[in-house]
């Protein structure tokens, strides 16, 4: 075991110097990113070839990165974002309340899901679907007719996939519920002590969203639109054909 | 207030002769684990899973689009019944594994850092007071939890900023390496539009450039308007 260094909090600690061991318990020591496991010796002469390696790529690449994430979020932009979404949580946790208030025997109370997740997924297919369709449209190997309906069948393709994805998501967060909590409740009851159970829990849930919403944009989608897409296709190209078989005579 | 209790009565409000075992199935049902439970409980490797799509989001769902891409895609174009465009199927296939494979190799190269430095960033966070320096900031904020929540939105922010910022430089790369990729590797090239271009875009015969000896040009003109230039 390497302790490489040990600071003292302070509370004006403005930069992430290297690695830094989180607290010292008596005998438990908790530390960042080694592993308590006993390593083999066969590996030893790649580990030592490696580790400078990473040692450059952690103080020349990931602490920067995490410097300037710390820079960004003490920004203005990016506090205004965050107080946005604060605000449009706390308006919907509101009308929630005042749902389950008013319907209190009745046995369907509604829950609140913060969907940002889903949401932040959902910003970034658009963006990328929003850059074929923008690439397509100046795409000058095309003709204008081809390339307008490769454009509304990739806009078409977006739209239904995210009303697909949104509907899909909704309706199965009820089983991960489910899940997590027979998953709680296995754990607990087990001999061993799982110090990560927070992080499967939480990963429960993120890995159902990706699952879901990946399926939808990369393979249903795509795979149920290209016949119509190939059918709208064959009906250009005749038409074409039509034409230049007229205009020849 | 009943006055009389006839045995219809009973039969209506009373669960004599009906079937009661649907109580006993529904509360077994209430009181029953789930399969997909179990088995998460049950492996590890599952488990480590588990870590990796909190920890690192974007590079779980790099690897299970590469699942999809790899396997699942190409297996449904070539079930697909066609009789003339097996080519076609192949070349598709053989896009979407490409696809694929070139997502996940980008996604590892440019995700990973951005990943380790938020979930370094974190765990810090949990004592905001260490880490900011900005006396003002909304994260530092200790009435109802305001503080807290809002570090929670930061952090999924953060988690998921990379895919955004790098979702259109990602698409060019991919798009531009999957042609190579084609050629070297499944030694498959683009036929069929090459095909259909020479046919749609064969330029019209102009028959006023032929060679036509006559002096009258009544005669030139018929000849002209019979290619259809004029």
């Amino acid at each position: 075991m390497r302790i490489t260094k040990i600071t003292p909090v302070s509370n004006n600690l403005a930069k992430v110097t290297d690695r830094q061991i989180n607290y010292i318990d008596g005998v438990n020591v908790s530390f960042s990113g080694l592993s308590a496991s006993p390593k083999s010796k066969y590996f030893e002469p790649i580990r030592r070839f490696i580790a400078p390696i990473k040692k450059a790529y952690h103080e020349k690449i990931e602490i920067p990165i995490e410097n300037g994430f710390l820079r960004m979020i003490q920004s203005k932009p990016f506090e205004k974002v965050v107080d946005g979404i604060y605000n449009s949580q706390q308006n919907k946790m509101q009308k929630i309340e005042a749902f389950n208030a008013a319907n209190k025997d009745k046995n369907k109370l509604k829950k609140f899901d913060s969907m940002l997740f889903s949401h932040l997924i959902v910003i970034g297919s658009t963006i990328l679907s929003g850059f074929y369709v923008i690439k397509t449209i100046n795409n000058k190997k095309l003709d204008e007719k081809k390339r307008r309906t490769l454009s509304i069948n990739q806009a078409a393709v977006w739209l239904a996939s995210t009303v697909m994805a949104y509907t899909v998501d909704g309706k199965l967060s009820k089983m991960t519920d489910k899940v997590k909590k027979d998953f709680i409740k296995l754990e607990k009851q087990s001999a061993k002590n799982n110090p990560l159970l927070d992080k499967h829990v939480e990963g429960i849930g993120k890995a159902k969203t990706i699952m879901v919403i990946d399926t939808i944009y990369r393979f249903l989608a795509p795979v149920a639109m290209t016949p119509i897409a190939n059918y709208i296709g064959n009906k250009i190209q005749e038409s074409e054909k039509a034409q230049i078989a007229s205009s020849k005579l | 207030m009943i006055s009389k209790i006839t045995p219809q009565i009973v039969q209506n409000n009373s669960r004599i002769g009906k079937n009661n075992s649907n109580i006993a199935f529904k509360a077994a049902e209430a009181g029953k684990i789930s399969k997909i439970a179990q088995k998460l409980s049950n492996s590890d490797s599952a488990k480590w899973i588990l870590t990796q799509a909190t920890d690192h989001n974007l590079l779980f769902s790099a690897g299970f689009a590469l699942l999809l891409t790899c396997i699942l895609r190409p297996a449904s174009i070539m079930m697909l019944p066609s009789k003339k465009n097996k080519d076609d199927q192949k070349y598709a296939s053989a896009q979407s594994i490409a696809s694929g494979v070139i997502g996940f190799a980008l996604s590892t190269l440019i995700f990973t850092p951005f990943q380790n430095a938020a979930k370094s960033l974190k765990k810090k966070l949990e004592n905001p007071e260490d880490v900011i320096t900005k006396s003002s900031s909304c994260l530092l904020a200790k009435e109802n939890g305001k503080g807290v929540a809002k570090i929670k939105i930061t952090n999924s922010i953060l988690e998921r900023l990379p895919d955004v910022v790098f979702a259109a430089p990602k698409g060019i790369l991919t798009v531009a390496l999957i042609p190579p990729i084609l050629k070297y590797v499944f030694h498959i090239e683009k036929k069929k539009h090459s095909e259909q271009k020479n046919e749609l875009q064969q330029p019209p015969i102009y028959y006023g450039t032929m060679n036509f000896k006559s002096s009258s040009s009544k005669n030139r003109a018929i000849f002209e308007n019979l290619g259809g230039v004029r």
